[in-house]
């Protein structure tokens, strides 16, 4: 028995079967499918394009004087040295904190799964919750540019355009988002429960 | 076969509330329901308004009692859709530089992108902050006005899915945290003058929270099941 994932109607499911759920007519499995296999390929294409997010430039700025590149990085230090620190920790933990700790938590929590792990399931469950919750604000940067390089086009002085960072930087955030989606929480349970039945 | 104890009690709602869809479903049973985040079947009793049931063994909030009822919340969608139009048919903020001027709605910036050929990031932002929100406000308006006659049809049940399915990918809130860094970004450089969208986004926010607080759930109770539909 298990509920469906979209309207919770609660049915008898055969283990690795899909069935039609009878209410809302979404596909209802025991678990998702191939969830850890999943998870890894996104997870690792979001490590490899970690790299060049954080190493391209996200902002290419052109004035009189010469073109000047914005990292991710360099952009927040920019704001600490120009004294606006509470700005510099936002993106700093939109940007750069936010997207280390999805990538670390789902590799951990992928392993301990994989490893068919029983310890605390609790605290893993609560794990998975807070990397669901604060996924989506790693697109603070992404807006921040977009809005930027929209201003910022006065011919006679300056234009800003997007650099290829912001598509690598995007990738990450769509493919963390896609990994956390696929994983599915309640593989910590059963082995858990199995751990607990074996007592 | 699929059994549910919720079967029963849902087609007795869908028959029923023909004349009084709009009232609460007569829950004086429990219901059994399954954890989706450890798949723990547990019993559930009638939740009172605003009041939030959380899973036995991991704590998921795996039910919420009713904060709105389909009536004002209709209202209350339809009035976010048109603070939602509002927001992107005006310019966000302006910036004047030595006198020249430069100004920006949402859908701008996108174009903006798309011409630097950023594509990708062009649709990603116009996704999740244009497009998706607007399609959720919109099936959610028509799944609660037809809600008294259509909900046990096929279209009732795909737009419920795709609100759903939709949800997590839309980011208004974090787009009016990026609005902001901008602003403080560009004080610097120039004068910066807002706009009415900027004071739209900001009320949308809320509202977009006010929106999040509705619980799907509570529609699908009402939806029969498919061998009794037709
Ligand atoms: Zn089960
Ligand atoms: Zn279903
Ligand atoms: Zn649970």
């Amino acid at each position: 028995m298990t509920g469906c994932h979209v309207c919770g109607l609660v049915q008898r499911v055969t283990p690795g079967q899909a069935a039609t759920c009878p209410r809302c007519e979404a596909r209802v499995h025991m678990r998702k499918p191939d969830s850890l296999s999943r998870s890894w390929a996104l997870l690792l294409a979001a490590y490899v394009l970690y790299i060049p997010a954080n190493l391209l430039p996200m902002m290419v700025t052109s004035t009189i004087f010469g073109v000047q590149q914005d990292t991710i990085m360099s952009g927040v230090v920019l704001f600490w040295t120009s004294g606006s620190w509470m700005l510099a920790v936002i993106v700093f933990t939109a940007s750069i904190l936010v997207p280390l700790l999805k990538l670390f938590a789902m590799t951990y929590l992928l392993l301990t799964v994989g490893r068919r792990s029983a310890a605390e399931p609790e605290s893993r469950t609560r794990l998975y919750r807070i990397v669901e919750l604060i996924g989506r604000w790693s697109m603070l940067d992404v807006f921040v540019v977009a809005l930027v390089v929209a201003l910022v086009q006065i011919r006679s002085l300056a234009t800003i355009t997007a650099g290829a960072g912001t598509t690598a930087f995007g990738a990450v955030v769509v493919l963390t988002l896609l990994a956390s989606r696929c994983f599915d929480s309640r593989l910590i349970w059963d082995h858990a429960r199995q751990e607990n039945s074996h007592d | 076969m699929p059994i549910s104890p919720t079967h029963d009690s849902a087609a007795a709602v869908a028959r029923q509330h023909d004349e009084h869809v709009l009232e609460a479903p007569p829950h004086t049973v429990q219901t059994l329901v399954a954890c989706h985040e450890c798949d723990e079947l547990q019993y559930l009793s009638p939740l009172a308004r605003c009041e939030v049931a959380h899973c036995i063994r991991c704590g998921a909030t795996i039910a919420e009692g009713e904060r709105w009822r389909p009536e004002p919340f209709a209202a209350f969608v339809l009035t976010t859709l048109i603070v939602f139009l509002i927001a992107n048919a005006f310019p966000i903020v302006s910036l004047q530089v030595q006198g020249s001027e430069t100004q920006t709605t949402l859908f701008g910036a996108v174009y903006t992108l798309y011409d630097q050929h950023q594509d990708f990031i062009a649709l990603l932002v116009l996704a999740t902050t244009i497009a998706f929100p607007m399609l959720e406000l919109a099936l959610m308006f028509g799944v609660l006005l037809t809600l008294r006659r259509f909900y046990a049809t096929r279209w009732f049940r795909l737009s419920l899915r795709l609100i759903q399915a939709i949800r997590p990918w839309k980011m208004i809130e974090v787009f009016m945290i990026g609005v902001l860094v901008t602003l403080v970004k560009l004080w610097s450089i120039a004068t910066i003058i807002p706009g009415v969208a900027l004071w739209a986004f900001a009320l949308l926010t809320f509202m977009l929270g006010g929106v999040a607080m509705f619980d799907p759930a509570q529609l699908w109770r009402r939806v029969p099941l498919a061998d009794e539909a037709t």
